[in-house]
């Protein structure tokens, strides 16, 4: 347990310092502007290309995932097999009728309560709107957790369930 | 010799057909687009009740009139048998039921007689009596041959009631399908109900009664009509066809049935009236196989019930006609529900109906998983069957024989109105598509079943957050989901191997009383002390069902393609003492099952009624389908359900043997007195026993796998 507080502590201290960012007191960390900005733009640019090969199958578009993600039974392996699959179905759809996958549009994406209170490296939560709106239109919001990374990368981490529901 | 050449083309021919079916199959259309689905709604009817037209009670007039504004029906079809009737079913009734329409209705309903529909004949009545009545026949009364009933009286009552009432209703025939038992069928062509107008006409069906029902024995090709039955996309049929009558019919079998000189000629003939259809009324028509288990297992020398085999070659004729079945038949109040068991129908398939369905939907892994597991493009219908109420007269609410259309069956289908209104044509693209659900007792009123594929770059929880809030928007406003990614009912999605999708329902258990009388507790749920008015039903659970799709079966492999299922060996249908062979293999799917159970505990109640739910399929990795089923019954509710929640067999009793005791005594007070009575004990019988076990059924989504099997192109 003490190894663990003292990995927690040594991981924001050095997170803290390398990124310049100011870490408030009792456990809350002050990710900063940018981190949260490019997080919010990278995730955004892949959610509105789920359509597009490109970005779909594109590294970055990998890279969104903290390798420990785990969310409903779905491992970082498990998503980037279907980011990958996905990116190379969606050429072929006029000859094999892929259907490919629901699209939606993010809105008011909001990246909140940073902190290292937990166990393990500093998160924060993600929480977005959600809309679809290929004929009739549906809102519903979504709600997940990201990662801060040592490279100083915010990263989906998931909500470490190993069932789906 | 006889014997074989009929069979030889029975099975040729279908082996064509389904050559046919399995090179159009791919590569299979998906799912439309969302944006190209034009906006639809889900209406309520019914394709298969009688008038006095053959043996109904009711007047069509008043039979249409209940339909619509009694039980609330969006949409209607009159479907008489075919064959002859001598009664004149279009004058003014003349016995208990009452002139049409009735000035008041007595408050305490019309009296039960024993004498029901008016019995006027058409020799009486018409202006030059029997020289009116067209074609053959000596009988005096002369009967009329239903093909003029439709043609010249039938038809106009239809179409000034559609107009009337303003709602899509339109003629069809149960008719006596040559081999089999009945069918249900229409032909929209040249009809012209609401919201059309002009005048139209019920030629092409009235020429089809003649030319492919086997009660029909008219010689005359309908007289100045001068029909040919011979058709060009048939050469082989064609050959059968009868130089004097001018269809499929022989000296001394003029219905050209099967027979013991002509075996297997009937469903010859029978295949031949679904290509007759394509051909003709390709996108007016369709052929549904009605209450297909009750008259039991096929038999090449008699017309007899549908063995697997049969709806295949049909399906392989013409898959945009022969589409479904009535595997949830009427007569639901009947003491041997369904009319399956008992008297009469001695061989009903594996003893009689389970929860009100035939054993070839209620059996996970029967025929209907089998026809599934081809891919095929099979749906699931209900009917009422209304002919009379038994002991009760038309305008009393209890029954001791069948419900009227809309009072306990309703077939939910999907009508996409775009700009324009409620049609027909838009009804039977409908009832094609697959994109529909059948309730009894309106378990439920609502229905959104829907498969998406999962979207990776959002949260689990935020794919089954989209899909259920997709679900219940569309539930409450009686429509479907329209998502790219996503199928309903009836519908395909196109996957990569290894997708995860999501299973959407949302569905609403509509609030207050359903149309039964009784509001004494459910003497089902009683017997697991659960008090509940049976009036009004609360759903317990639906069940997600799956199987994998494996292709088509080939005619020429027999024993994938041919088989029986629920063939009662000794004894008669309902007796529990009676003997079944064990299923053939070719009416099974082995890989369907049940996948998942949601209720009260994993279901989200929302005000209204509506409950909705979802769960993730991970990693699918071949070709699979989804249906649902629900019930008020818990699992394990005596004589009623098993542990998996199964229906079981609807009567443990002869059905006719009034000696014997009931299995689900009626306790209450209230209990009405038709029950079945020994010993002063009443049991849950006719009316009480169907309002006390409902059930809902779905027809299937399908995901197709690329790289897997194909599903058969879902027709538009």
């Amino acid at each position: 347990m003490k190894r663990t507080r003292m990995l927690r502590l040594a991981t924001a201290v050095l997170t803290c310092g390398l990124l310049l960012t100011a870490c408030g007191k009792s456990g809350v960390v002050n990710v900063s502007d940018k981190q949260i900005g490019d997080f919010k733009a990278a995730y955004t640019a892949g959610v509105d290309g789920t359509a597009k090969p490109a970005v779909i199958g594109a590294a970055e578009t990998q890279d969104l995932y903290d390798p420990a993600f785990l969310d409903s039974g779905f491992t970082k392996t498990d998503i980037v097999a279907a980011l990958t699959g996905e990116a190379t179905a969606l050429p072929n759809a006029a000859t094999t009728g892929h259907s490919g996958v629901p699209q939606v549009t993010l809105s008011d994406v909001v990246v909140s309560n940073c902190n290292n209170a937990g166990p393990g490296p500093i998160t924060c939560s993600l929480s977005a709107s959600l809309t679809n709106s290929d004929a009739d239109t549906t809102v519903t919001y979504l709600n997940s957790t990201l990662r801060l990374s040592p490279d100083g990368k915010l990263r989906l981490v998931g909500d470490n369930l190993s069932t789906t529901p | 010799m006889k014997a074989l050449d009929f069979r030889n083309v029975a099975y040729a021919s279908a082996a064509i057909c389904a050559l046919g079916g399995i090179l159009n199959s791919g590569p299979a259309a998906a799912a439309s687009k969302a944006k190209e689905k034009a906006a639809g709604a889900y209406v309520t009817g019914d394709f298969h009740n009688h008038s006095t037209c053959s043996d109904g009670s009711l007047s069509m007039k008043k039979l249409i009139d209940k339909s619509v504004n009694t039980w609330g029906l969006d949409w209607f079809v009159q479907a008489d048998h075919g064959g002859s009737s001598a009664r004149n079913c279009t004058g003014l009734t003349a016995n208990s039921t009452g002139p049409y329409p009735p000035a008041t209705y007595p408050s305490a309903g019309q009296p039960a007689t024993t004498g029901k529909g008016p019995n006027l004949t058409w020799q009486a009545t018409l202006p030059n009596g029997v020289v009116d009545i067209k074609g053959d026949g000596p009988i005096n009364p002369k009967a009329m041959w239903r093909w003029q009933e439709i043609k010249e009286f039938q038809y106009q009552v239809t179409e000034v009631e559609s107009r009337r009432l303003s709602k899509p209703i339109w003629m069809g025939v149960e008719t006596n399908a040559p081999g089999h038992e009945h069918v249900s069928m229409a032909i929209l062509d040249g009809q012209r109900p609401w919201p059309a107008t002009g005048t139209g006409n019920a030629n092409l069906l009235a020429q089809f009664e003649y030319c492919f029902d086997r009660s029909d024995t008219d010689t005359s090709r309908g007289a100045e009509n001068s029909w040919d039955c011979a058709f060009s996309s048939s050469p082989t049929g064609n050959k059968l066809v009868d130089a004097t009558s001018r269809k499929i019919a022989k000296a001394g079998n003029l219905g050209g049935n099967n027979s013991a000189a002509d075996p297997n000629l009937g469903h010859t003939k029978s295949v031949e009236a679904v290509k007759w259809l394509n051909q003709f009324a390709p996108n007016g028509s369709y052929y549904v196989p009605a209450h297909l288990e009750r008259a039991g297992y096929y038999d090449p020398v008699a017309a007899r019930g549908f063995n697997i085999e049969h709806l295949r070659n049909f399906n392989n004729a013409a898959p945009q006609i022969a589409f479904g079945f009535e595997s949830m038949p009427g007569h639901q109040a009947s003491l041997n529900r369904g009319e399956y068991g008992g008297t009469g129908f001695t061989r009903s398939i594996a003893g009689g109906t389970f929860g009100g369905t035939g054993y070839y939907t209620a059996k996970i892994g029967g025929v209907w998983d089998a026809l599934l597991g081809e891919g095929r493009n099979w749906w699931f219908f209900a009917s009422s069957d209304y002919h009379n109420r038994g002991l009760f007269g038309p305008d009393q609410l209890e029954s001791t024989q069948d419900f009227q259309p809309g009072e306990y069956q309703r077939t939910h289908v999907m009508v996409r109105k775009g700009s324009n209104s409620l049609s027909a044509q838009g009804v039977t693209d409908g009832l094609r598509s697959g994109n529909s659900f059948a309730t009894s007792g309106q378990l439920i009123d609502r229905l959104s079943f829907v498969v998406c594929a999962i979207n990776p770059l959002l949260p689990v929880k935020a794919n089954t957050a989209l899909v259920e809030a997709a679900a219940l928007n569309s539930a409450k406003n009686n429509a479907e989901v329209r998502i790219d990614g996503c199928a309903t009912m009836g519908e395909k999605l196109v996957v990569r191997p290894g997708s995860s999708l999501v299973v959407g329902i949302a569905l609403r258990d509509p609030d207050g009383s359903n149309f039964s009388p009784y509001s004494f507790p459910n003497p089902s749920l009683e017997l697991i002390n659960v008090k509940q008015p049976l009036n009004q039903p609360i759903l317990d659970h639906v069940d997600v069902i799956g199987g994998d799709v494996t292709g088509f079966v080939s005619p020429t492999n027999t024993g994938a393609y041919a088989g029986e299922a629920g063939k009662i060996l000794t004894g008669t249908a309902g007796d529990p003492a009676a003997t079944y062979k064990p299923d053939d293999p070719a009416t099974l799917n082995p890989t369907a099952r049940k996948l998942k159970t949601f209720n009260s505990t994993n279901w989200s109640a929302s005000s209204g009624g509506f409950r909705t739910m979802s769960y993730v399929v991970k990693n699918v990795a071949a070709t699979r389908y989804f249906r649902l089923r629900g019930t008020n019954l818990p699992p394990s509710v005596p004589n009623e359900t098993d542990a998996d929640g199964n229906p079981l067999l609807d009567y443990l009793v002869i059905p006719f043997d009034t000696t014997k005791p009931g299995t689900v005594p009626c306790a209450s007070a209230a209990c009405p007195a038709h029950l079945r009575t020994i010993n002063g004990i009443k049991y849950s019988s006719f009316d009480v026993a169907a309002w006390a076990d409902l059930w809902f059924y779905s027809n299937p989504v399908f995901v197709q796998v690329t790289g897997s099997t194909s599903v058969a192109s879902i027709i538009k």
